[in-house]
C-alpha cells in the first residue's frame, strides 16, 4: 500500500491519537478545576473568618466582592470609555467559554459521536459537520483548550523566569552570563526550532506509544514541549524588560532612602521596586506574549498538520481544522483548484483565531492604558502628564505650539 | 541683534507689561471630573522696567503661576479660568489665556523671544548632550540665518561674564553657577519679560553672591528689564530690589498685599497703612489663614537671627561615632585612577550634640554622610560605633567597616540592626518616599518589616503617638487624613516633616540630616528645627547637620565642621550669645 493512501485513508484510524487528547481532557481539565474551585473557597472563607476585624468585610457584597473583580474592571472600562478592553474582552469571549465549555464537553459528548458527514451549518449543527459526520463547534471547543493552555503556560514560563532572571542582571558577574543567554537565544528562529524539536519528539512518540505507563503521559509532554519551547522564545523580550525597567527605578533617590532607613534590599527590589512599580509594565507584556504564543502555536501547528513527514498530529487544534480534507486532498494530489464548496469547514475556525489574537492584542493594549489612568486615579505618579487615549486629540493641538 | 533692533522709545517705562487678571486653576482629580482649586482669582500686573517679585509658603502655587503664564498647563490635567494679557511695546495687547483658553498661536510666537523662563534648576533646563553655544544659538535660529548667530552668541557670553572657550562644553563640564550663567545668556535673546524660578536656591554662598551681581550688573547696563522672580529668599529680594518694585504675596487668604520694597527696611510696625491700600488688588488666594501684609512673617529677616530660641540646651553626652582616618574614593572602571573625594578625616560625635557640616558646594559633605551610613562602596578607615546603654561585652563599640566590608551581602543581621540606630534623612524631599505607596503604608512599612511589631493596633498606636509628639498633625482626625495620601498630594515642607516623623519612629541615636533645610521656607524651616530639638530632648538623639547656609548652622549647632579639599578643615564652637562675626567661616 502507498503511503499516501495510508494518509488519506478516511475513519476512526486516522484519528486514532485523539484518544489521548481525551485523556488529557478526563485528567487535566478536572483536576485544574477543582484545584480552581477549592482556591476559590479557601480564600472565601479566609475573607469571612478576617472579617471580624476588618470593617470591609461586613456586608455580603463586600465579601464576595473578589468575585465580581473582572467584571469590575469592565465597568470601569465602561466608564473610561476604553474601548480597547471591551473590544478585547467581548473578541476574547468564545475562546473563554469555548475553554469552560471544554471541561463539561468531554464528560458529556466525547470526540466519538458522530452523524451524517459534510452537513451544512443547520438548528443542530450551528457550524456544520465535518467529513467524517464529527461537529465542528465540538472540534473548536477542544481546540479551545489546547490553544488556551499552551499560552497560558507558555506565557507564565516566560514571566517567571523572566522575572527571576531579570531580577538576577543586577549583579554584575550573573548579569554578563544572563544576558549571552538571552543573546544566545535571540538568535534562534523560534518557528523551525519548534518544528525540529516536535518532529524529534513524534519520532519517540512512536516508539513510547506501546508503552503504558509513558503513553498515557506523552499529550502532556507534547504541550509541556510546545509551551515551554515557545515560552523560551519569549523570555529574551521579559528579561530585558525587567532588566531595564528594574534599572531605571533603581537608581531614583528613594532607593537610596529607603536602604538607608533599614529596609532590607530584597523587599526594596522585589516589593519597592518590581511589585509596586513595574509589575503593571510587566503584566501588560505578559498579556501582549500571550497573544504572540497563541500565533505562533496556530502557525506551528498548521505547518505540522501540512508536512506529513513532521507527524501529521494535531488535527484537533483550529490550526489543523483550517487544513480540510479536500485542502489535504489537494496538496497530495497535486491537484491546480481548491473546491470552496464546504465553506463551514474552513470559516469558523478562522474567525475564532482571528477574534482570539485580535482579542488578546486589544486586551493587552487597552490594559496598558487602563493601568495609566489608574496610576492616574491614585495619584501615585512619576509624571504629571500621561498620554491618556480619549483626550490625544487635544494634546496633540496643544504639542505642535 | 535682536535687542538693538528693539525700539525702547515706544515702550514707556512702568507701563503696564503683562495682565494676568482672575486667573484661576483646576486640577482634574479622576474621570469622574473631580476638580482641586489650586489657584482661586489671582490677579496681579508685571510693569515694564520693573523687578516682581512672586513670594510665598512652600507649595502655595508660585511656580504654578508661572507654568500657567507660559501656558504648560493644559487640558485635560489642568483648567484655567481667566486672562492673561501680554502688551507688547507698551501698546499692542497680545492674549496669552482668553475666558480660560490658551490661544497657541500666540504663545508660539512669544515663547522664548518675548517671554524667557528659568526654571527651578538649571541642570533639568538644559540639554545634556548639546553644547552650550549650540543651545543659546538656538534662541536666535528662527529669525536670523545660521551664520550670523556667533557674533550675538560672543555678545550674550560675555555679558554674563562666561569665556568663549566655555561655549564649547556640554553642561555636565560646566560648574553650576556657570549654568546658571549660561541659561541667562539664553534669557539675552528675549526682547521683554524675564521669569525666573528660584533662580539661586541651589547654590553655594559665593556663587549666590555671583549671580546676583550678575543680575545687578545687567539691569544696570539696561540688557535685563522686567523680571517676575519666583522665590521664597527674602535675602535675594532684599539684595536685588529697588524702589519701586514690587513685591507680590500668596498667602491662603481673602486679603492680599503688595508691597512696596521700601517697607521690608523699616520696622514692622511703622508700615503706614496707606501703602497697602493703595496698592491693593483684588488678588484672592483659597484657604483659611488670615494675613495682613505687615506682619506676614515671610518678610520677616529677623527670624533666623531667633532660632537659637528654639534649641533648648542640654548637656552633651558620650561620644557615639569615632571616625578615623576615613577615605572614600569613587572609582571609575577598571583602568582610571579612582577619584578620591575624602581623605584622612578624623570626627567625634557625642550624644545628643548638633554638629553642622559646612563647606563649598562639592566638597564632599553629601559623600561624608553616605560613607559614614554605609551606603557606599569603597570606604576606608574605622568608623567605631559606641552603642549607648550596652555593657562592654554586649558587644557595644563596633567597626562599621568591618562588619560589613565592601563585597559582602549588603542584609547581615548586625548591620540591619545598627541600621535602625543610624538614619539618614535626605537632601530630596521631593523624591523620599516610594510614589506608588499611601503614606500610610510607607509608615507601617517602617513599624513592621523594621521594628517587627506584629500587631495590627500596636502599629497604629506607635504611629499616631510619634506623629502627635513630634507636631506633624494636631489631632487624630489629621492623621487618618494624612496616612490615606500619598507622596505626590503632598507639599515638599510636609514631606520633609513626614521624613522626620518617619525617622523618629524607630528611636535613633544618631540621625544624619543631608541639607533639611532647603528648599523650605523660613516657616517651615523653623518648624523643622523645632521638631530636631524635640527628637533630641525625647531621645538624646545626636544629629549631625549639612547645611550651606551658614547663618542658620552658626545659629543652631552646637559645634561647626568645615570641611575643604576632602578633609576637615576646622571644628569650631560658635558662641551664641554674641555676634554672628565670631562664628565665621573660611
Amino acid at each position: 500500500m502507498d503511503s499516501r493512501e495510508h494518509d488519506l485513508k478516511v475513519g476512526p484510524e486516522t484519528y486514532r491519537h485523539l484518544k489521548l487528547f481525551q485523556y488529557f481532557g478526563f485528567t487535566v481539565w478536572p483536576l485544574f478545576f477543582f484545584i480552581s474551585l477549592i482556591t476559590l473557597i479557601y480564600s472565601f472563607f479566609k475573607c469571612i473568618f478576617k472579617s471580624s476585624k476588618k470593617s470591609r468585610f461586613k456586608t455580603l457584597r463586600a465579601r464576595v466582592s473578589f468575585l465580581f473583580y473582572p467584571f469590575s474592571i469592565l465597568r470601569s472600562a465602561v466608564k473610561a470609555q476604553n474601548f480597547r478592553i471591551i473590544g478585547g474582552i467581548l473578541l476574547l469571549l468564545p475562546i473563554l467559554t469555548a475553554t469552560i465549555l471544554n471541561i463539561f464537553y468531554l464528560f458529556v459528548a466525547p470526540r466519538t459521536f458522530t452523524t451524517l458527514p459534510l452537513l451544512a451549518p443547520q438548528l443542530l449543527h450551528p457550524f456544520g459537520t465535518n467529513n467524517e459526520g464529527v461537529d465542528i463547534l465540538r472540534l473548536i471547543i477542544l481546540g479551545a483548550g489546547h490553544t488556551y493552555f499552551i499560552g497560558m503556560l507558555a506565557t507564565f514560563f516566560a514571566l517567571s523566569l523572566g522575572l527571576w532572571l531579570g531580577a538576577a542582571t543586577l549583579e554584575r558577574k550573573r548579569e554578563r552570563f544572563i544576558l549571552g543567554f538571552v543573546e544566545t537565544i535571540e538568535t534562534i528562529p523560534v518557528l523551525i526550532f519548534m518544528l525540529v524539536v516536535m518532529a524529534i519528539f513524534n519520532f519517540w512518540e512512536e516508539l513510547w506509544k506501546t508503552r503504558r505507563v509513558i503513553s498515557f503521559v506523552l499529550p502532556f509532554l507534547r504541550i509541556l514541549i510546545l509551551s515551554l519551547g515557545i515560552g523560551l522564545a519569549f523570555l529574551p523580550r521579559m528579561i530585558r524588560l525587567v532588566q531595564e525597567r528594574i534599572k531605571t527605578f533603581i537608581s531614583l533617590d528613594f532607593i537610596d532612602g529607603t536602604k538607608a532607613h533599614g529596609v532590607p534590599h530584597k523587599r526594596i527590589l522585589w516589593f519597592h521596586i518590581i511589585g509596586r512599580n513595574c509589575l503593571e509594565d510587566i503584566i501588560v507584556t505578559a498579556t501582549q506574549v500571550w497573544s504572540s504564543v497563541v500565533l505562533i502555536e496556530i502557525s506551528l501547528d498548521y505547518l505540522i498538520a501540512i508536512s506529513p513527514f513532521l507527524g501529521a498530529k494535531v488535527y484537533t487544534s483550529w490550526a489543523g481544522m483550517l487544513l480540510t480534507f479536500d485542502v489535504r486532498n489537494a496538496l497530495v494530489n497535486f491537484l491546480p483548484k481548491l473546491n470552496f464548496e464546504h465553506w463551514w469547514l474552513y470559516t469558523f475556525p478562522a474567525f475564532f483565531i482571528i477574534s482570539t489574537i485580535i482579542g488578546f492584542y486589544l486586551y493587552g493594549d487597552g490594559l496598558s492604558v487602563y493601568c495609566q489612568e489608574k496610576r492616574r486615579r491614585d495619584k501615585g505618579t512619576w509624571t504629571s502628564v500621561d498620554l491618556v487615549m480619549f483626550d490625544l486629540g487635544q494634546k496633540w493641538r496643544l504639542w505642535k505650539c | 541683534m535682536l535687542n538693538e533692533n528693539f525700539d525702547r522709545s515706544e515702550t514707556p517705562l512702568g507701563g503696564i507689561l503683562l495682565d494676568v487678571k482672575n486667573l484661576s486653576v483646576y486640577l482634574r482629580q479622576d474621570q469622574n471630573l473631580r476638580e482641586k482649586l489650586l489657584l482661586n482669582r489671582i490677579s496681579f500686573q508685571v510693569r515694564r522696567g520693573k523687578f516682581t517679585a512672586l513670594i510665598g509658603r512652600s507649595g502655595i502655587g508660585k511656580t504654578l503661576t508661572l507654568k500657567a503664564i507660559v501656558g504648560f498647563l493644559t487640558p485635560p490635567d489642568w483648567r484655567l479660568e481667566g486672562d492673561i494679557n501680554l502688551y507688547k511695546n507698551g501698546q499692542k495687547k497680545i492674549a496669552l489665556l482668553k475666558n480660560g483658553r490658551y490661544l497657541p498661536d500666540n504663545l508660539k510666537a512669544l515663547r522664548g523671544k518675548t517671554v524667557f523662563t528659568i526654571f527651578q534648576g538649571p541642570d533639568s533646563h538644559l540639554h545634556p548632550t548639546l553644547s552650550i553655544k549650540w543651545q543659546i544659538g538656538e534662541m536666535i535660529r528662527p529669525s536670523k540665518p545660521w551664520k550670523n548667530t556667533g557674533a550675538s552668541i560672543k555678545k550674550w557670553l560675555s555679558d554674563v561674564g562666561l569665556d568663549a572657550g566655555e561655549a564649547k562644553k556640554y553642561p555636565h563640564q560646566l560648574a553650576q553657577g556657570q549654568r546658571q550663567r549660561a541659561l541667562m545668556a539664553m534669557a539675552r535673546g528675549c526682547k521683554d519679560l524675564v521669569m525666573a524660578d528660584e533662580p539661586t536656591s541651589a547654590l553655594d554662598d559665593d556663587t549666590k553672591k555671583q549671580i546676583i551681581q550678575l543680575f545687578l550688573n545687567l539691569r544696570k547696563e539696561r540688557k535685563l528689564e522686567s523680571l517676575l522672580l519666583v522665590t521664597h529668599d527674602v535675602n535675594l529680594i532684599r539684595s536685588l530690589f529697588e524702589k519701586d518694585d514690587e513685591i507680590i504675596i500668596l498667602d491662603k487668604t481673602d486679603g492680599q498685599g503688595v508691597g512696596v520694597i521700601d517697607a521690608l527696611d523699616r520696622a514692622e510696625s511703622e508700615l503706614p497703612d496707606h501703602i497697602i491700600e493703595s496698592r491693593k488688588l483684588t488678588t484672592r488666594y483659597v484657604g483659611e489663614i488670615p494675613l495682613v501684609l505687615k506682619s506676614h512673617p515671610l518678610l520677616n529677616p529677623r527670624r533666623i537671627e531667633n532660632m537659637r530660641t528654639i534649641v533648648s540646651s542640654k548637656s552633651i553626652g558620650d561620644v557615639i561615632l569615632q571616625v578615623k582616618d576615613l577615605r572614600q574614593t569613587y572609582s571609575h572602571g577598571m583602568l582610571k585612577k579612582p577619584r578620591v573625594v575624602l581623605d584622612g578625616i578624623d570626627l567625634d560625635i557625642r550624644e545628643g550634640e548638633f554638629l553642622g557640616i559646612v563647606g563649598k558646594s562639592g566638597c564632599g559633605k553629601t559623600t561624608l554622610i553616605k560613607s559614614l551610613a554605609r551606603l557606599l562602596p569603597n570606604t576606608q578607615g574605622r568608623i567605631f560605633y559606641c552603642r549607648p546603654h550596652r555593657k562592654p561585652q554586649e558587644n557595644w563599640k563596633v567597626d562599621l567597616i568591618k562588619i560589613q566590608p565592601d563585597g559582602s551581602k549588603p542584609d547581615s543581621p548586625i548591620m540591619m540592626e545598627l541600621r535602625k540606630e543610624i538614619q539618614v534623612i535626605f537632601q530630596n524631599s521631593a523624591s523620599i518616599f516610594n510614589p506608588r505607596m499611601t503614606i500610610g503604608e510607607i509608615l507601617t512599612e517602617t513599624v513592621s518589616t523594621i521594628f517587627g511589631v506584629r500587631n495590627q493596633n500596636e502599629r497604629r498606636n506607635m504611629i499616631t503617638r510619634s506623629l502627635l509628639d513630634l507636631g506633624i498633625c494636631k489631632s487624630e482626625g489629621d492623621i487618618e487624613e494624612i496616612l490615606k495620601k500619598y507622596p505626590s498630594e503632598l507639599s515638599g515642607g510636609e514631606k520633609q516633616r513626614l521624613a522626620i516623623g518617619r525617622v523618629f519612629l524607630l528611636r535613633p541615636k544618631l540621625i544624619f540630616a543631608d541639607e533639611p533645610f532647603a528648599d523650605q521656607d523660613i516657616i517651615t524651616k523653623i518648624e523643622i528645627l523645632r521638631m530636631m530639638n524635640r527628637i533630641r530632648e525625647l531621645n538624646s538623639t545626636a544629629f549631625v547637620i549639612v547645611s550651606h547656609e551658614r547663618d542658620l548652622i552658626a545659629q543652631t549647632s552646637d559645634r561647626i565642621a568645615t570641611i575643604a579639599n576632602g578633609g576637615i578643615k576646622e571644628i569650631m564652637i560658635p558662641s551664641h550669645s554674641n555676634d554672628l562675626e565670631k562664628a565665621e567661616f573660611s
